[in-house]
């Protein structure tokens, strides 16, 4: 009896081992009385058996596997390297991100604290003051306080030409402290 | 898998450095590229052939898994390591600007079944497998140089067991239609050098 392609097919899944062990009992009843397909069955094992010494002469000598193997090892050795420098550049990262937050989140809070001490600068005229000591009638001394451009402020009248000298001589101190300040708060703002 | 694996280890170098891992994964993964890189180089050249080089394949597959190893159990990753190489080289037969690398592997060397098998027969099965659709191929190298199970071999090329089953009666069929030919001379030539010697 011919072997046709459903034969061929059932052949072959049975050198697979894919069979039923019901197919393959009723396979084994067939070929115990089928030459043809027996022989057939003994083509099949010949092709097969002559791909698998094929496959098999595709394998690599040792030489073969330890190239493969050292060139495998140099790439990942290069990969967790990168991965540990990465690793380590994500925490500095990191660790910026949170410091420029918490930058941004201060400058949101208090915004204007810088420009409010900027703006107590001696040329706004707001707070500077010239005390001129000049004795007037009835023995009373008057210290006159002038900003820059020479325009009166403040006028603060003294009994005795001491005490109008000592208050002059505290505002002009106190001036000096106050144009220290704005000029330390300058330079702490320029090396910025 | 029907046949256990005898495979000959090769030590590879530990992974960034000598020191002890404190990655377990790192040292499953270490054995588990020792002990399958022979079978793995060897399914790489019988699916790429020349079309491209099968150490590019294994190297690229290995360093896939190892970047996301920790998704993985490699108690078992012989599977595992075969579906990466096995989807690296259909990958890999797949891109445009593959090029042809020179046969490194000619068969010089003995076969386990001795002087019977010629090297011109199994150069001529070689080229003949080469000639197979990628898929045809890559079924065909795990069904009979893996001995894997048509639903193991379906699970690995992302196919049905029904579609596997019918690529590979077709790989054998198209080859045997191949071979017809030299197998037919082959049988030939001993009966003339019979007839001459009468």
């Amino acid at each position: 009896m011919p072997v046709n392609e459903t034969d061929l097919e059932q052949l072959e899944t049975y050198l697979d081992d894919e069979l039923s062990p019901e197919e393959v009992r009723e396979l084994d009843r067939r070929l115990a009385t089928d030459s043809a397909l027996a022989d057939q069955l003994d083509e099949l094992r010949a092709q097969r058996a002559l791909r698998v010494s094929m496959f098999r002469a595709m394998e690599p000598n040792d030489g073969e596997v330890e190239s493969l193997l050292k060139r495998v090892d140099g790439n990942l050795h290069r990969q967790a390297h990168w991965s540990k420098l990465l690793g380590r550049l994500r925490y500095i990262g990191s660790a910026a991100a949170c410091l420029f937050v918490g930058f941004m989140i201060s400058h949101a809070i208090w915004p204007t604290q810088p420009h409010d001490e900027i703006n107590t600068s001696p040329n706004t005229g707001s707070h500077v003051a010239q005390p001129v000591v000049s004795p007037t009638h009835g023995q009373i001394y008057q210290v006159v306080l002038q900003d820059e451009n020479g325009n009166v402020i403040g006028v603060q009248n003294f009994d005795n030409l001491n005490d109008a000298r000592e208050f002059q001589n505290d505002v002009g101190q106190l001036q000096s402290k106050h144009r220290q300040i704005q000029n330390g708060i300058r330079l702490i703002q320029d090396s910025f | 898998m029907r046949v256990s694996e005898e495979e000959r280890p090769i030590t590879l170098g530990k992974i960034g450095g000598p020191e002890k891992h404190t990655d377990p994964t790192i040292e499953l993964f270490e054995k588990a590229v020792q002990n399958h890189s022979r079978r793995l180089l060897a399914i790489a050249r019988a699916i790429v052939g020349t079309r491209a080089s099968p150490e590019d394949v294994v190297q690229q597959a290995v360093t896939n898994l190892f970047q996301h190893r920790a998704r993985y159990d490699w108690r078992e990753p012989g599977g595992l390591l075969k579906r990466a190489v096995v989807n690296e080289s259909l990958r890999l037969l797949r891109h445009p600007r593959m090029s042809m690398v020179a046969d490194e592997h000619p068969d010089t060397t003995e076969t386990p079944v001795g002087g019977m098998i010629e090297n011109e027969t199994v150069q001529q099965v070689r080229k003949a497998l080469a000639k197979l659709p990628e898929h045809f191929r890559a079924a065909l190298v795990l069904c009979e140089y893996e001995n894997m199970s048509y639903q193991q071999i379906a699970e690995t090329l992302n196919a049905s067991v029904p579609q596997v089953k019918t690529w590979i009666h077709r790989a054998r069929r198209q080859l045997e239609g191949m071979l017809k030919d030299y197998v037919e001379s082959g049988r030939k030539e001993p009966a003339r050098q019979a007839v001459e010697k009468k």
